[in-house]
């Protein structure tokens, strides 16, 4: 695995694709928590006065959606482009150990992306007496995502040989799951009025997620297609059943069952653990679920490339 | 080839679903059986520890209700996420003793929802947008908005915590409540509920009564149809009250004509009461011609009077019963008359200077008359307590039942009275003395001419007080102190009516009362609660002794520090200090800024180096003043036939609040402030302050335990120039970047060269050379 992970790591850096990446990922985050301030206050992060990284930390997760693709597409897809994946597939290691030792690598170049940004703490340490906890919560929780968004790469760039494709496809994903975590006030209104739909909802999205796995993974589009169209129609048949059963609109209020779903999205949002983590509060629930995001689609990589073996 | 890929799908998606499942199953221990780490400086996000206790004490479930707008102004967008997600919060951290719902209230419901939400005692939250910089900025608008939470806990009246708002901007720093106090709010409030009194049956009330309950029923006869039933109930309901325990009830029925008047007489003494009909017509009066001769009033009445104390002049009374017109009804008003005319009351206990001369001539045994008197009666009205003036002039005793006891102006304190405090304070009391160093006459709306400046003038410190305070290792400062943020705007006075101008009131900017900001309490002190932005007029420093508390294993508290932009006065003629009206903080020319500096020619104010503390608390066992320094105490009088101090025995634990301004509770200060200001801010602040030291005091180390904090996220320190935001913008987006440029340009030369190098060691390549 070491010498994956070492030849992974010299591959970002030997390019100054590395530094590209590092130095853009630095200038964008700056410019949108420092001279814009995201929050809304109007004028730039001095502007606030609050001696914080509220507006880098609340900014990170689109900025990462959008960055760490870059990270991660060329994990897989290099070695294809080179031609050198099929001699990596031959090499008497697990493909587990390759997969391991490319994430770690990514792990290592997102941890140093983080470290570019030290000039924020800095500048806190500068101008008073900063809060540090929250400070390094923030940095922990951004690690964490990171650390799941390489992973989703990981897994996006060992089915296509395209780099563009890889990323673009990876991009999709996070911010996705972004969205979806910064919708979750909605999802959760949606919830509160019918814990049924919602429950539908629930279960029913992945099978169309599973659907499309089936048709690129498994390569069975038949089986995929069968599972997407399914689930669309389940999806469907809430929306419909749900808008029968609106409460009323003038008062709505809260149900067990709506706060149950509610508390079911709220634990399976990306969003939410990197927003508990990030304000400071750093527990074992975040970072399991955290830990086990990386491991489904690390495995998902796995189970995607040893299925080349039998195509 | 098909089924060996089939089979691997399925391979596929068994495994992925196991794992699915497995991760599931973890991410459900991982929710049950969590531990979290609070990392932030004062552990924001964990509940105290008090709170902790205090919900471990709870055998009832606590219910809360939060009222919000459904469609909030835009400046509060996350104000329900914020609110829902600390109520999430503190449920699951009360292991579900928490629970809680959510009402939102549509724009279409509001005028029919609006009396059962006054009932329920929900209001309206209030933004007002200004803009402009200073105290005087222009009032905008004004936005309102539901943000309200009904606590329910047992069987105790529900009560509701009004203004609940998310930190936004910097102004809402000093809103009492916010997302970040709500903890503390809540806790607070289920501690007052759980800690009310209960109420007994009503039987056991009336029996626990020395002398019966005197009421008195006045009541219409015949009343018309329409109030028929209501006076029949009536009646049953005073017969039934009458007979729980007759030797505890004296009722009279008063009945009158339908012509009576409103004044009628008392049937248990010799004095008139001035009745308020509840009900009444009004009709023409035609002589036998049929002209028109008057108009005759008729009024209905339906009223009960209670006297709960016969030796009391206090009466209770219920004047309208139209709104409750069952037997039950009617009997639970006037149950709850006689409950809340009975029902013990905080005390809390006031000693006040002597009469402001402007109020006249004081009687014997009144109150003194003085700008503080005001404050005091609010107090009664507001906050429920039962005030007390201790006039140690002829109690010669601090009364032992008090909360707490709130000294103003302690400086002019006589010896003696000085005595009897401590010696309360040594068993167990708590004490706040407000301590005032300067004082001045502002009132300029008789003044004809506009003043120049405000005369101030230099309080003295009584030498025993200021020795007593030394005794305990506190002193106070001279030098009087102002802020930029200062208020106490006095209306000087443009015009001359002699001349026929009209009089005109103009604002002037004398500084005198420096603001508390959030960042100058104490974020976790209860006495502080909700004070950011009560002006403090002629307040000056005090400093405590830390080595001499130790020696007295005192503990302390610094409650209010004026922090960074504190300046001393220093009058151009000291035998005479006045403050100029167009005196100016900001301007170099009057200011010097630099604390070390010598001040030079023209100078009126010098920045100070540190922090100004200006409230301090103190608690422990206090030494005896007069007993370790074996003093001999004066009489009451003064007279010099000294006696012996007495020391306490089995002396208790006290606390002693100093503050150095009284007369930031004296209405008199502040009548220069814009009047329509005075009562929603500067008596609010003054029973706010009070209502702290009362609570703070009543409830102890519960209060004191849990959270309060202000919630003031850490700030940047000093201005923040334009280069220096320049500097930080260029090293925060350009600074790494151009490191790794750099790193990458030498790092691609010394590659350049090195491939160069072996190119020429192979052979590829000629040297230059």
């Amino acid at each position: 695995m070491k010498p994956i992970f070492v030849r992974e790591l010299k591959g970002y850096f030997d390019s100054p694709m590395g530094f590209g990446i590092i130095g853009a990922f630095v200038v964008v985050i700056m410019l949108m928590s420092v001279l814009l301030d995201p929050l809304g206050s109007g004028g730039d992060w001095f502007d606030r006065g609050e001696l914080s990284m509220r507006t880098f930390f609340g900014i990170f997760p689109w900025v990462a959606a959008v960055v760490v693709p870059a990270v991660s597409m060329r994990l897989w897809s290099e070695d294809r482009r080179q031609a050198t994946f099929e001699l990596l597939m031959t090499l008497p290691i697990p493909t587990w150990k390759i997969a391991l030792g490319k994430y770690f690598a990514g792990l290592i170049f997102l941890g140093c992306m983080l470290a570019a940004t030290i000039a924020f703490p800095l500048m806190l340490s500068q101008l008073g007496s900063p809060d540090w906890g929250p400070v390094a919560g923030g940095y922990l929780a951004c690690f964490l995502l990171g650390a799941a968004f390489v992973a989703v790469g990981l897994f996006v760039s060992g089915l296509t040989e395209n780099q563009a494709l890889a990323f673009f496809m990876a991009m999709l994903i996070c911010l996705g799951i972004v969205g979806v975590g910064e919708m979750r006030g909605m999802i959760s209104d949606m919830a509160r009025e019918n814990p049924q739909a919602a429950l539908i909802h629930l279960f029913s999205v992945p099978l169309v997620g599973l659907g499309v796995l089936a048709a690129v993974v498994g390569r069975d589009k038949m089986l995929g297609v069968t599972v997407v169209v399914f689930g669309f129609i389940v999806n469907v048949m809430a929306h419909l059943v749900g808008g029968g059963e609106k409460a009323d609109d003038a008062i709505r209020l809260s149900s067990p069952a709506g706060e149950a779903v509610v508390a079911a999205l709220a634990q399976i949002s990306v969003l939410e653990h990197f927003r508990e983590i990030e304000r400071g509060v750093v527990n074992t629930n975040g970072l399991v679920f955290f830990a086990g995001y990386v491991v489904l689609f690390v495995l998902l990589n796995v189970w995607s490339l040893e299925s080349r073996r039998y195509s | 080839m098909i089924n060996r890929r089939r089979n691997y799908t399925l391979h596929f998606y068994l495994m992925a679903t196991l794992v699915a499942i497995a991760l599931g199953a973890i991410n459900y221990l991982g929710m049950e059986y969590r531990t979290r780490l609070d990392l932030t400086g004062d552990h924001r996000f964990t509940l105290s520890e008090g709170t902790q206790r205090l919900f471990e004490k709870l055998t009832e479930p606590i219910n809360v209700v939060y009222y919000v707008d459904d469609e909030p102004p835009a400046k509060r967008i996350n104000l329900e996420r914020d609110v829902l997600d600390k109520l999430d919060e503190l449920s699951v951290s009360s292991a579900g003793k928490l629970q809680y719902r959510v009402e939102r209230i549509t724009n279409d419901e509001v005028a029919t929802r609006r009396k059962e939400l006054d009932d329920k005692g929900v209001k309206v939250t209030v933004d007002v947008q200004t803009s402009g910089q200073d105290e005087r900025s222009e009032v905008r608008g004004v936005q309102g908005y539901f943000s309200s939470l009904e606590v329910n806990y047992g069987t105790a009246e529900p009560k509701v915590i009004n203004g609940i708002v998310n930190l936004v901007d910097k102004a809402d720093e000093s809103r009492e409540h916010r997302v970040d106090t709500l903890e503390f709010d809540i806790a607070y409030t289920v501690l007052t509920m759980r800690n009310e009194t209960k109420r007994p049956t009503f039987e056991r009330l009336l029996k626990s009564f020395e002398k019966p309950v005197r009421i008195a029923c006045y009541v219409t006869e015949p009343m018309p149809d329409a109030h028929r039933e209501m006076a029949a109930n009536l009646n049953k309901a005073l017969d039934a009250i009458a007979q729980t325990v007759p030797e505890k009830v004296t009722y009279q029925r008063v009945p009158l004509a339908p012509s009576a008047g409103q004044q009628q007489k008392y049937p248990f003494g010799a004095g008139y009461l001035n009745l308020q009909p509840f009900d009444g017509k009004r009709e023409p009066v035609f002589d036998d011609n049929g002209a028109l001769t008057g108009v005759k009033d008729t009024l209905y009445f339906a009223a009960v009077i209670v006297q709960v104390k016969p030796d009391e002049d206090k009466f209770g009374a219920i004047w309208d019963f139209s709104e409750k017109k069952t037997e039950a009804e009617i009997k639970t008003a006037i149950e709850d008359n006689i409950w809340e005319q009975t029902r013990p009351r905080t005390r809390l206990g006031f000693v006040l200077p002597p009469s402001d001369p402007r109020a006249g001539p004081p009687q014997p045994g009144q109150m003194p008359q003085n700008g503080h008197t005001p404050l005091l009666n609010y107090i009664k009205g507001v906050l429920d307590y039962d005030t007390v003036w201790v006039d140690l002039k002829t109690e010669k005793r601090v009364p032992r039942d008090l909360a707490c006891l709130i000294v103003m102006e302690a400086n002019r304190l006589s010896e003696r009275e000085l005595y009897e405090i401590e010696r309360y304070l040594n068993e167990g009391g708590n004490v706040a003395l407000l301590v005032q160093g300067w004082s001045a006459d502002i009132d300029f709306s008789m003044s004809f001419t506009p003043p120049t400046g405000v005369t101030i003038k230099k309080e003295p410190l009584d030498p025993t007080f200021e020795e007593w305070a030394k005794h305990l290792g506190i002193e106070f400062g001279q030098d009087l102190l102002l802020r930029p943020n200062g208020k106490l705007q006095p209306y000087a006075i443009r015009g001359d009516p002699r001349r026929g101008q009209s009089l005109e009131l103009v604002p002037t900017t004398v500084r005198l009362a420096p603001v508390i900001e959030p960042k100058d309490l104490n974020a976790t002190s209860v006495f502080t609660r909700g004070l950011a932005s009560l002006p403090l007029p002629l307040v000056v420093e005090e400093t405590v002794k830390d080595d001499r508390l130790k020696e007295l294993d005192l503990e302390r508290t610094d409650l209010i520090t004026l922090k960074d932009d504190a300046y001393k006065f220093m009058p151009a003629n000291p035998a005479m200090p006045e403050i100029p009206v167009k005196f100016n903080l900001n301007s170099p020319a009057e200011v010097e800024r630099d604390p070390a500096a010598k001040p030079g020619k023209g100078i009126l104010a010098q920045k100070l180096d540190h922090g100004a503390l200006v409230a301090t608390l103190l608690s422990g066992k206090f030494p005896s003043f007069w007993v370790d320094e074996k003093r001999k105490v004066p009489g009451w009088s003064g007279d010099p036939e000294a006696e012996e101090a007495q020391p306490v025995l089995n002396p208790r634990e006290g606390k002693l609040l100093v503050m150095t301004t009284a007369s930031a509770l004296n209405v008199d200060y502040l009548r220069g402030y814009p009047q329509d200001e005075i009562e929603p801010v500067v008596i609010s602040h003054g029973l706010t302050f009070y209502r702290n030291i009362a609570e703070a005091f009543i409830y102890g180390d519960d209060l004191v335990s849990l959270r309060a904090r202000t919630g003031v996220a850490p700030r940047i320190v000093g201005p923040i120039d334009q280069g220096t935001k320049t500097f930080w913008f260029m090293v925060c987006i350009a600074g790494v970047p151009l490191i790794l440029l750099a790193f990458a340009g030498v790092r691609s030369f010394m590659r350049g060269r090195d491939r160069e190098l072996y190119e020429i060691g192979i052979g590829i390549r000629d040297s230059d050379k």
